[in-house]
C-alpha cells in the first residue's frame, strides 16, 4: 500500500480505538477487564502520524473529519463502505496501484481491501 | 453472551497450538499471518500497527500466562478471534513479570452491535481467571480438545 494511503489507514484504526478510551461507558468495561485506557497516549501517536502526512492530504483528512466520523473507509463489493455509493471500475483499478482516492459521491478518502 | 458464542467467532483454522516466536512482536505477526491466510484482510501492516499501539498504550497480558491482543480495525466487518499457545512462553510485559502461554486475540470492526467485542473479552477473561481451565488449555491435544475445556465440555 502506497505509504501516504497506509498511514491515513493507520491513523483512522487509532480514531477507533480513541473513541473507544473517550467513551465513558466503553472505558469504564476495559478497564474493568484489566485493560488501561490512555486517550491522550492514542491521541499522541495520531498526531505523531498526521506529522507524516503530506501537507495537502492532511488538510484534506482533517476537513473531511469535521463533516465524517469516518473519513477513511474500504471499497467493498465496489461500494463506498462511507456512502454506499459506487465505486466505477476506473477507480477501482487505480484503488488496486493503491493511490489515495476519494469517493466520487463523498469525498471520503477510500482504499481497496 | 456464553463461552458457546464467543467460540463461535473462532476456528480450527485459526488456532496456533505451538507458537515459534519468541517475543511479543513476533507473535502478534505470527497470529496475524494466520488471520490473513484465512480470511479476506489483506492489510497486515495496518493490523499490526493497530495491536502494537494498543500494547503500547498497556500490555493485554493481564492474567497469569494470558493475553488478549485487541483492537478496532476498518479492515473487518465482523469480530474475529484468533487462539494461539505457546508452550515455552513468551514475554509479553505481562503484570507478574511471567512468561505468557495462551493468546485470544480479538480483531473487532468500527461498529458493532450488541457490543459484542468488549462482551467476549468479558466472557474470556472470566473463563480464564480460572486455573483448572488454564492448566487445561496447555495440555489439550487439538482444537476440539481446547474447546472443550471452555465450554466444561457442554
Amino acid at each position: 500500500m502506497n505509504r501516504q494511503l497506509n498511514l491515513l489507514v493507520d491513523i483512522q484504526n487509532k480514531e477507533l480505538t480513541l473513541r473507544d478510551a473517550r467513551d465513558p461507558e466503553k472505558a469504564k468495561q476495559f478497564e474493568a477487564l484489566g485493560f488501561s485506557m490512555d486517550p491522550d497516549k492514542i491521541q499522541a501517536e495520531i498526531d505523531k502520524l498526521l506529522g507524516e502526512v503530506d501537507p495537502r492530504q492532511r488538510r484534506y483528512y482533517e476537513r473531511l473529519k469535521t463533516r465524517y466520523s469516518d473519513p477513511v473507509v474500504p471499497v467493498r463489493d465496489g461500494h463506498c463502505t462511507g456512502c454506499y455509493a459506487n465505486v466505477p471500475t476506473s477507480f477501482t483499478s487505480e484503488l488496486r496501484k493503491n493511490e489515495v482516492q476519494q469517493c466520487e459521491s463523498c469525498g471520503r478518502i477510500i482504499f481497496q481491501l | 453472551m456464553e463461552i458457546q458464542d464467543v467460540l463461535k467467532l473462532a476456528s480450527a483454522d485459526l488456532f496456533l497450538p505451538d507458537l515459534t516466536a519468541s517475543d511479543k512482536d513476533g507473535v502478534l505477526e505470527e497470529m496475524v499471518d494466520a488471520l490473513l491466510a484465512q480470511s479476506q484482510l489483506s492489510n497486515k501492516d495496518s493490523v499490526l500497527s493497530m495491536l502494537k499501539s494498543r500494547e503500547a498504550m498497556g500490555s493485554t497480558a493481564v492474567g497469569p500466562g494470558i493475553a488478549f491482543p485487541h483492537g478496532r480495525t476498518l479492515a473487518t466487518d465482523d469480530l474475529i478471534i484468533v487462539i494461539a499457545r505457546s508452550r515455552q512462553g513468551v514475554p509479553f510485559d505481562s503484570m507478574d513479570g511471567d512468561p505468557t502461554h495462551l493468546f485470544f486475540m480479538l480483531i473487532a470492526p468500527p461498529q458493532d452491535s450488541g457490543n459484542q467485542y468488549i462482551r467476549s473479552l468479558a466472557v474470556l477473561t472470566e473463563k480464564l481467571s480460572d486455573a483448572d481451565v488454564r492448566t487445561g488449555l496447555l495440555e489439550a491435544g487439538d482444537y476440539a480438545a481446547f474447546c472443550q475445556v471452555l465450554t466444561g465440555g457442554e
